[in-house]
């Protein structure tokens, strides 16, 4: 029921008050209200029942979200698919979730449209469109807090995406959490660059459940996203690291009005140190860690940062906190078994609370093994300090983070071992100053080995951008031990080692040129003085 | 092979993590949809207002795109930039004058 009830909420209290912009729409309350209910009852109208799924692939914009609401107020499913991914990815989410339609933009059905199975489809922006959003509407049935309100894919460890499912429970969840913590209210404006297939969405969706006014970015530019945060007087945003540093890159940051920002939240990947300092600087703003997963309901810790508080001590140096569980999320550290661990020894992260997935989408196993006696087990190793501060050490899994986005070893080895020639194949992350980290592709070769184009090509045709290897480096053999396992530690010790290698030449180089220069400089000082 | 292609082509190429992904992508192909990753056109913008000291607007951010797009930046940021020198040239011999 959250979807009707927030918006209908809000309807009532502020009916005039900005609720959703993107560059093309700007909609009151009063009028998502009518255009969503108008949907919904159009939704049906075509056939659709509750609990069935409808499938919404386009760039952020106003009906994105006017389609999540719509289908929140049918019952209907939705299941966001990442615009840019490419046809084999499509397809696989597709047949895990079997969408009755689908919602995208006209490229984007030209660019993949059978990808997209049997259902009907319906272009966003169309006539067809705007007359589902501006017919009749009927008052519904209001579904329960329990029933499945979306279906979001995420990167997994067998190859191929899983779809965590989450209830208007969970949505719900996350907006209590963050109105008591964050503060998020009916006065906050936030610029939301991150897609809305992205599991930061929740947050998004919390402010919005708020009553604040929410502004899509179509896609992020540090340009626009300066721009779009003076016009609105963005009060909050959400940046993963990589866009942080974007922002601070470009010219028009120096005379940006940032001054209306209250609260930069941060997260989707690590935060590197110095980028935090530097941020802390810059911004006009503290900055708000948010620590989450998509299978958890989203943020489940979070800690402000302020310039000069702690965690920063006398050196500058920062204690890489992930912050404290947010209210309504309860974490603790835990062994295998599911026993906590004493304070401060290391354990996998484990969170309870309503915002936890209801399920993976028809995948039982993956289920059993995430979710054990009502905790859900982030994957996250780490340990808790006496005040209940969070610190990361580890992974239990090989995901790898590109600027924000999961991305699982497994589905690019996937593809790559298919390809001709290829004898065994593994993939890492390797560190990356702007995206965090990058995935790199270790590939052992027969006789007549693949070109890199040739490999890099499949990724291409299988693979969404952000999952391509950026290097493939052919060895002899794979490191495996006597069971077979793959040893990733090994290639990432020597990709680790090759970067120090580099490094260190890099700096023996600079060295050189600068004793040189110093070299001409006093020779022809002496010159000039001698003459 | 470098002779033959455009000035943003080669500039695109410094840029793009996977070069392979733009060998003959059409000059008004959506580079997006070549395959490239938006943070490489983020990368690619950065670098253009580093090197013309300026801001991208809005039209010239829409424009990098594309192969074409990329070129008509650089054409009309450079054409912006001889007229700048063009301007400043007799503003700068008048200044000197008046100091003399």
């Amino acid at each position: 029921m959250w979807m009707a009830h927030f918006v209908k909420r809000n309807r009532l209290l502020r009916p005039d008050n900005l609720a959703l912009a993107d560059p093309n729409r700007r909609l009151t309350w009063r009028e998502f209200d009518e255009r969503t209910d108008a949907l919904a009852t159009a939704l049906l109208d075509r056939g659709v029942e509750k609990g069935q799924r409808i499938a919404v692939s386009a760039r952020s914009r106003v009906e994105v979200l006017e389609l999540y609401v719509a289908g929140g107020k049918a019952g209907v499913v939705v299941c966001p698919i990442n615009p840019s991914f490419p046809a084999p990815e499509v397809e696989h989410i597709v047949r895990n979730v079997e969408p009755v339609g689908v919602f995208s933009e006209q490229q984007i059905f030209d660019r993949l449209g059978d990808a997209f199975g049997d259902g009907w489809r319906i272009s966003i922006g169309s006539e067809r469109y705007e007359e589902m959003a501006t017919a009749k509407a009927r008052e519904l049935p209001l579904p329960r807090q329990d029933d499945i309100f979306a279906i979001l894919h995420t990167s997994a460890t067998t190859g191929h995406a899983k779809g965590v499912a989450v209830t208007h429970r969970s949505v719900s969840a996350c907006y209590t959490a963050m109105a008591a913590e964050v503060g998020f209210s009916a006065d906050d404006v936030m610029v939301n660059p991150c897609p809305l297939f992205h599991g930061s969405v929740v947050i998004g969706l919390a402010l919005f459940a708020a009553g604040g006014a929410l502004v899509l970015e179509p896609e992020f530019t540090p340009q626009r996203w300066l721009a779009d945060v003076a016009e609105f007087k963005a009060t909050k945003t959400f940046l993963v690291p990589s866009m942080a540093r974007f922002v601070l890159r470009t010219k028009a940051f120096a005379g940006a009005d940032l001054s209306s920002l209250k609260d930069i939240m941060f997260g989707g990947a690590p935060m590197p140190q110095e980028l935090l300092r530097e941020c802390l600087e810059k911004f006009p703003a503290p900055m708000r860690s948010i620590y989450g997963i998509t299978e958890g309901g989203g943020p489940i810790a979070t800690h402000l940062f302020r310039r000069g508080e702690w965690p920063f001590d006398a050196e500058g140096t920062v204690l890489p906190t992930a912050g404290r569980m947010l209210p309504g999320y309860h974490i603790e550290v835990q062994d295998d078994s599911g026993n906590a661990v004493p304070t401060g020894d290391v354990g996998e992260i484990c969170v309870r609370g309503d915002g936890m997935m209801l399920l993976y989408w028809r995948n039982t196993e993956a289920t059993a093994k995430t979710v054990r006696d009502g905790w859900l087990r982030t994957g996250d190793v780490g340990y808790a300090d006496e005040d209940g501060f969070l610190y990361l050490v580890d992974r239990r899994n090989d995901v790898l983070i590109r600027g924000g986005q999961n991305v699982y070893p497994a589905e690019i080895e996937r593809v790559l071992a298919t390809q001709p020639g290829v004898l065994d194949v593994a993939v890492v992350g390797a560190p990356n100053d702007e995206w965090g980290e990058v995935p790199v592709a270790f590939v052992a070769a027969g006789d007549e080995p693949p070109t890199v184009a040739a490999l890099i090509g499949a990724c291409a045709r299988e693979l969404a951008s952000y999952k391509r290897p950026t290097a493939v480096h052919f060895v002899d053999e794979i490191p495996r031990n006597g069971a077979g396992k793959l040893l990733r530690r090994v290639l990432r010790d020597r990709l680790a080692a090759e970067a120090k290698e580099a490094e260190a030449a890099k700096a023996d180089t600079a060295d050189a040129a600068q004793g040189e220069a110093a070299t001409a400089g006093a020779s022809g000082g002496a010159t000039g003085s001698g003459t | 092979m470098s002779d033959h292609l455009t000035p943003g082509h080669r500039l695109l190429l410094e840029f793009v993590d996977l070069p392979q992904l733009i060998e003959g992508v059409p000059g008004d192909a959506d580079l997006i949809n070549a395959g490239l990753n938006s943070g490489d056109l983020i990368r690619l913008a950065l670098a253009l207002e580093e090197r013309t000291g300026t801001p991208l607007d809005d039209d010239e951010l829409g424009a990098l795109h594309t192969l074409d797009g990329i070129n008509q930046v650089l054409v009309s940021r450079e054409a912006a930039e001889l007229t700048d020198a063009a301007e400043t040239a007799p503003a700068a011999a008048t200044a000197s004058g008046e100091a003399r």
